[in-house]
């Protein structure tokens, strides 16, 4: 059974091919040796006739055999051509070099006894020198020597037509190999690329992403580290990513260098980077400890690029299937990158807007500058207390934010007014939820934070407003809110009268746990130290809001 | 002793791709060209796995198994490697006992993967 598991070398093309021909000659009766192109034998088992196996085992005999066989063999692969002799004991030899495609890689020898061995005078003298009974030896012979001399040349050609074949089937063979090598590293080449291209989902995070990508190119190019460094100002990234999939031995620091100082700038230029003996390149003085070789690849978002894909020491050479596959990669992970950087930027703006809604708000009554602010603050606090999930957080912060959105609708001579509210200016101010909730219905993305807007004057025994919502009817949101609005009212200076200090106020949130205040939140935000949250509740004013980084939509 | 695999496909370069393959991860393999002689080898070698392709000619990869498993009651871990994943349906996969389906083209590595995954999760259910 051939069992071809990858290009063999010529010694063992020349074993394959005689397993066969020994078993033919065997068959013929005939001893067949093959020797490689430096005339050694190889190991063979040739099972042959009891004639044959008594002359090879008889002493004298033996080196005999042995010599003319290898004289033969030499002669063959010195002069590349078949020939024949004869042994000391009569037996004929034939001999035929055996080429793979066209170069000689050694050479067959065929040895068969003669019918004319079994002369009378030839075979007592031959017996006399070998020492060995004549009787004994005549039954042997008889059944041993089929052939006459004289078809030699026959057996030369039958010997030459089965190597010939053999041949054959051996390259076919090995071009089979080679192919179905070829071939299934190009379907795992295809096997990776369906599978990024499936995997790119736009809400996965850049460095879960390209690690992903590190890890399988790393095995389909079958290489010993790969890496991705990705740098893009435009979404705020702190510190540039860096990705590694393979040996952890290569200096990061090292590595960043290199690519920043040498790599970068030439792939700004050029599409790949290919350095197969890298210390005896200009990129010496850069390289990191254990750098033999390497293929650089840019990473680029609008033409712009953002960092770099780089494979590290390959058993063999870099080659251009190496740079198709690695720049095909590239450019994939480049679209995810992209896609990543648009998010980020429509997610920048969208905070922008809502930080100037926000403004607008406050702006409208000046006393209470910074009231949503703090409100939202208090309330993604309580939320993250609660153990609630980062988006929910994000959602109440949001709410916190834009809750009172709906005093633009509120003409000011109301909401500045001095003194007590009548009763009529007191309905139109109740209204500020509602035109908030339909100012913001306008933005689809914000449909979740609405509810909260909503009901954040709604109160637990059904007495708020605008639904009279009872209880667990209002959603977490408006309760949240509720008491994080209230806090802040209490406790900053209104138009109308001072802030309250902290303990009177606290006395009166405990007061209206469970008819206005949700009394779980109540409990949980009076457990807080309240002293210091409002130290930090004042230094937030000056700043910008706080970049929201978690996706929210 | 190398756990032995018989691959039975129509299309010869994708038996040879993964013969070398498997011979390379130090299993025997055993190649048939359709499912005749597909089923004739396996009784023949008693594999411990057998990889098919869905559509061949004489039986299909599903009807190679469950000849196999009605002629001599062994129950080993098969798989189909096949460009017809549309066309099997995962009742007829759960009732003839094909433990994996994988759609053409497929990555060699992973084929020896799940190849070496289902023999350790066969051994571990028979010494169980």
């Amino acid at each position: 059974m051939n069992v071809m598991t990858h290009i063999l070398s010529s010694r063992e093309v020349l074993q394959e091919m005689m397993s066969d021909l020994s078993a033919k000659a065997a068959e013929l009766g005939m001893i067949l040796t093959a020797w490689d192109e430096t005339a050694q034998l190889l190991p063979s088992s040739n099972g042959c006739s009891e004639f044959c196996h008594i002359l090879q085992d008889c002493k004298t005999a033996q080196n005999g055999c042995g010599k003319a066989r290898r004289e033969l063999a030499q002669i063959i692969i010195e002069t590349n051509q078949p020939s024949r002799s004869t042994s000391p004991w009569g037996c004929r030899l034939l001999g035929i070099p055996v080429r793979d495609r066209h170069r000689l890689i050694g050479a067959v020898v065929v040895e068969f006894p003669t019918r004319e061995m079994l002369d009378e005078e030839h075979f007592a003298r031959l017996c006399d020198r070998l020492e060995l009974d004549q009787r004994a030896l005549r039954g042997y012979a008889l059944e041993a020597c089929r052939y006459g001399a004289d078809e030699a040349s026959h057996v030369q050609d039958m010997f030459t037509m089965f190597l010939q074949d053999q041949q054959r089937n051996q390259d076919a063979n090995q071009a089979l190999t080679s192919l179905s090598m070829n071939l299934a590293g190009t379907y795992e080449e295809l096997s990776l690329l369906y599978h990024i291209s499936s995997t790119m989902k736009v809400s996965q995070e850049p460095t879960e992403f390209l690690q992903d990508v590190c890890n399988q190119l790393r095995e389909v190019m079958g290489v010993e580290t790969v890496f991705a460094v990705v740098h893009d100002t435009r979404t705020r990234m702190d510190n540039d990513i860096l990705v590694m999939a393979g040996s952890d031995d290569i200096d990061t620091k090292q590595l960043r260098l290199l690519g920043a100082t040498y790599v970068l700038p030439l792939l700004k230029d050029s599409s790949s980077l290919v350095l197969n003996n890298a210390f005896d390149s200009e990129a010496a003085p850069f390289l990191a400890r254990g750098i033999r070789s390497l293929i650089a690849v840019p990473l680029s978002v609008e033409r712009e690029v953002i960092g770099m894909l780089m494979a590290l020491n390959k058993s063999g050479e870099f080659d251009s299937y190496d740079a198709k596959l690695i720049s095909s990669i590239a450019g994939q992970s480049s679209v995810f990158l992209a896609n990543h950087r648009m998010y980020a930027e429509l997610q920048e703006l969208l905070v922008g807007v809502l930080q100037s809604l926000t403004e607008s708000i406050d702006a409208k009554d000046p006393y209470t500058c910074g009231h949503s602010r703090r409100v939202a603050e208090i309330s993604r606090m309580i939320a993250e207390t609660l153990g609630l999930p980062p988006h929910r957080v994000q959602q109440i912060y949001l709410a916190g934010l834009l809750h009172d959105v709906g005093k633009i609708g509120i003409p000011e001579a109301i909401l500045c007014k001095n003194g007590r509210l009548t009763d009529a200016e007191y309905t139109i101010i109740q209204q500020h939820p509602s035109i908030g909730a339909k100012i913001l219905r306008r933005i689809r993305n914000l449909e979740p934070i609405i509810a909260g807007v909503l009901s954040h004057h709604e109160r637990m025994d059904g007495r708020g407003y605008p639904n009279g919502l009872i209880g667990h009817d209002i959603p977490l949101e408006g309760r949240i809110l509720c008491l994080a609005d209230s806090w802040d009212a209490m406790t900053t200076q209104r138009t109308y009268r001072d802030g309250m200090s902290l303990e009177r106020a606290s006395e009166e949130l405990r007061r209206c746990a469970g008819t206005q205040f949700d009394p779980e939140i109540t409990r949980l935000f009076l457990s807080w130290d309240i002293p210091k949250l409002m130290k930090d509740l004042t230094a937030l004013n000056n700043h910008d809001l706080p970049f929201l980084n978690e996706r929210f939509f | 002793m190398a756990k032995k695999i018989v691959i039975a496909d129509d299309e010869m370069h994708i038996l040879h791709i993964l013969a070398l393959k498997l011979r390379n991860a130090g299993y025997e393999v055993f190649t048939a060209g359709d499912g005749e002689e597909a089923l004739q080898t396996c009784r023949a070698q008693s594999p411990d796995l057998i990889i098919a392709d869905y559509q061949m000619p004489y039986r299909n990869g599903l009807e190679l198994c469950t000849a196999y498993r009605e002629q001599t009651g062994r129950r080993i871990p098969s798989m189909l490697i096949t460009a017809r994943e549309h066309d099997i349906r995962i009742e007829d996969m759960q009732s003839v006992g094909v433990d994996l389906v994988m759609a053409k083209p497929f990555s060699p590595r992973e084929v020896v993967q799940a190849v070496t995954t289902l023999l350790e999760e066969s051994e571990r259910k028979g010494a169980a």
